[in-house]
């Protein structure tokens, strides 16, 4: 049976299926008619006390082939739009500059950011405070100036009773805030705002460098699953997917070298060892019910890992071996309400990776045997994450209601209004980390720090996509030099480098 | 009488996508079986396909589809987002539909009626070899291809019924069709 016929077969099935489910309007008629009969919600008798219905109406398989690509990187011309200027330098003789500066007694150096507002009434588009009265109704231009610290707690002490000693007093600014000054244009005095939440801080989007910087054609023919960034080989690792089998993981090098590997596409197909220039490859390991990757990331031995549904690939490039680790899976004879547990989420983790699950709230540590190491336990809110991002002893975690910030223990340090798709939480350095759009029209990512304040953002040039199909998303990942690649996932498009625009770029 | 049994539910219909359909679950939940009745109307002949695919035979998709409703009368209180009633309500009818395939599994009818004469597809697929095909499936097969193929679900909402990442379902169904071709050349066959 070739595809074309098996296509063909396809076809003609989808129309067959749809004319088996024509339903008979008096068995459709008979069944509303029982509504009326339904009993009290509080008395549940037995199912059968309603007339019956029927009275009533009568890696597994892998085949590892190494062979070159025609993965090839197109480095255009250098990117001269760069990031918005977020400095203060900019506006060091604006006297709303000058302003803020005399009321706060600092001088130019103690600002971090400084930017604009179309009127001052905006402001709460960026400073999630309460309502400052004078700004609320201010129509004119203003100025946001953003010091790098918090002011300290003015305190008043009472008099010394006799025979006490003083207490050695902190009189520094509470950590994590910042005070802010909005100077508003023909205004002499500026409206000061101390210590500000940082995360109440949100910058404006930076603008978009002028175009890609680089573009990489991968493969046309099949969907692009997930991407991950190889910094010790300068590589881009791709996993894509055909109809149903198909899939194949390839290594796209910045210098022009490539490989791929086929991927295990279904249970029935052993795998068998193939020699390529000499080299004898290990097969992948026998897999699961159908390859269905959703992720792939790289660890810190340069060790690729690539998630898929209920199953976990931890894949050795340099000697071929692969292993699987599997996860009990939901029967998929049960309807889910929750959506099942496959695996949502991965992140490199030291020699290991962390591994979130549909439903559930914990992080589970694997490591590189494949085994559990360690389980950090989320807060249920955190039920469901679609992506996690390892920052140091910092954890990220997030999916579409929000981002939370968490130790190794799983507590809660700190929580962002960021949404978090699926996969769309990548790191870019050991303090950052972008949340990066993965449905076609949210065309801005946004950078996050380990407190997870937004620091900064990417603008991801796309074309525009009229299709409604699931399957157009975007499928990104970061480097660690403020880079982005993006690719569509079911599109014919090449995959793109952008640069990072951020308020404060490495 | 037909025509005003369709405009009725086209009306229903229009009503419901029009965000009456919240309106018609609050006052449903408050013990009006019309409310029901005009909440449930636009769904039930796919319902009852749905269920007769996945069960096998009409009969027992018709006495599933019963079961969903007394369900879902029975658990709409519980239905958090009035705007989701269709894909909450079709998640009871597989679930209806699988129970039923379950306990009728020993009487699973492999000659079943289908009009006569045989209604043959442009591409000479016959409708009852078809039928035998997917009988020959496993549940979880019947139900992907009837979510897929009949339903025409979206795949974020197959992928939330069946439990797996999005992906999964096009992969799930090129295997599952692959399945159906095998079943089918078996059933033509004998």
């Amino acid at each position: 049976m070739n595809d074309e016929q098996n296509d063909i077969f396809e076809v003609d099935a989808a129309a067959g299926i749809k004319k088996l489910g024509g339903a008979d309007p008096a068995v459709v008629e008979g069944l509303q008619g029982t509504v009326t009969s339904l009993p009290d919600r509080r008395r549940r008798p037995a199912f059968r006390s309603l007339v019956s219905a029927r009275r009533m109406l009568g890696f597994a398989a892998a085949i590892a082939v190494v062979a070159i690509v025609a993965g090839t990187v197109v480095l255009r011309s250098a990117n001269t739009g760069g990031p918005t200027d977020l400095s203060p330098v900019q506006f060091a003789k604006d006297p709303r500059m000058l302003a803020c500066e005399n009321a706060g007694g600092r001088t130019l150096d103690d600002v971090l950011y400084a930017f604009e507002l179309a009127h001052g009434r905006d402001y709460r588009a960026n400073l999630e405070i309460p309502v400052e009265p004078d700004l609320a109704a201010a129509e004119q231009p203003a100025l946001v100036v953003v010091f790098k610290t918090g002011d300290a707690l003015p305190i008043f002490m009472p008099p010394q009773m006799p025979g006490t000693s003083e207490l050695p007093l902190d009189l520094s600014p509470p950590p994590g805030v910042r005070s802010v000054c909005v100077g508003l244009t023909g205004v002499k005095d500026p409206i000061s705002i101390t210590n500000v939440d940082e995360s109440k801080i949100i910058l404006p989007p930076a603008s978009a460098p002028a175009g890609p910087i680089a573009s990489v054609f991968v493969d046309t023919k099949r969907a692009l699953a997930a991407m991950a960034w190889d910094a010790g080989r300068q590589s881009l690792w791709v996993v894509t997917l055909g109809s149903g089998p198909d899939g194949q993981l390839t290594r796209v090098g910045l210098d022009g070298k490539s490989q791929s590997w086929s991927l295990p596409n279904g249970p029935n197909i052993q795998p068998q060892p193939e020699i390529g220039g000499g080299l004898i490859v290990q097969p992948m390991p026998a897999a699961w019910y159908g390859w269905d990757a959703t992720d792939v990331v790289v660890d810190g031995q340069g060790t690729v890992w690539i998630a898929a549904g209920y199953g976990l690939v931890r894949f050795d490039p340099d000697t071929g071996k692969s292993q699987l680790r599997t996860f009990p899976e939901s029967d998929a004879t049960k309807v889910y309400v929750d959506g099942g547990h496959w695996l949502s989420a991965i992140a490199a983790d030291g020699d290991g990776v962390l591994v979130a699950r549909d439903g559930e709230s914990a992080l589970t540590r694997i490591d590189e045997s494949l085994a559990d190491s360690s389980t950090v336990t989320l807060p249920s809110k955190w039920t469901g994450v679609r992506g996690i991002a390892v920052l140091g002893d910092r954890i990220l975690a997030g999916g579409t209601s929000g981002l939370g910030v968490f130790d190794r223990t799983g507590g809660q340090l700190g929580e962002a209004s960021v949404a978090v798709q699926f996969a769309s939480l990548r790191p870019m350095s050991s303090d950052r980390a972008a949340v990066i759009p993965t449905e076609i029209g949210d065309s801005v990512a946004t950078v996050v720090d380990q407190n997870g304040a937004v620091v900064g953002s990417v603008a991801i040039p796309m074309e525009p996509i009229s299709s409604n199909d699931a399957y157009h998303r975007l499928t990104l990942a970061t480097d660690w030099t403020d880079h982005v690649w993006y690719g569509e996932w079911d599109g014919d498009a090449p995959v793109y480098l952008v640069e990072a625009a951020l308020a404060t770029p490495h | 009488m037909e025509d005003a049994i369709i405009r009725v539910e086209m009306a229903d219909e229009r009503a419901v996508a029009a965000g009456a359909g919240a309106r018609l679950v609050e006052a449903a939940c408050a013990g009006d079986r019309d409310a029901f009745g005009r909440l449930v109307r636009p769904h039930l002949a796919h319902a009852v396909g749905a269920a007769t695919l996945i069960t096998g035979n009409d009969s027992d998709g018709a006495d599933a589809v019963q079961d969903a409703l007394l369900a879902a009368w029975q658990r709409l209180p519980q239905l958090r987002n009035p705007e989701s009633f269709p894909a909450w309500f079709r998640s009871i009818v597989v679930r209806a539909a699988l129970g039923m395939a379950r306990r009728t599994r020993h009487i699973v009818e492999l000659d079943m009626d289908v009009a006569a004469p045989l209604d043959q597809l442009d591409r000479a697929l016959n409708l009852r070899t078809l039928r035998r095909a997917l009988v020959r499936l496993d549940d979880k097969d019947r139900v992907l291809l009837t979510l897929h193929h009949y339903w025409d679900l979206p795949v974020a909402e197959t992928a939330r019924l069946i439990g797996v990442p999005e992906g999964t379902v096009k992969s799930r169904v090129h295997h599952a069709m692959h399945r159906l071709r095998a079943a089918y050349d078996a059933e033509e066959r004998r």
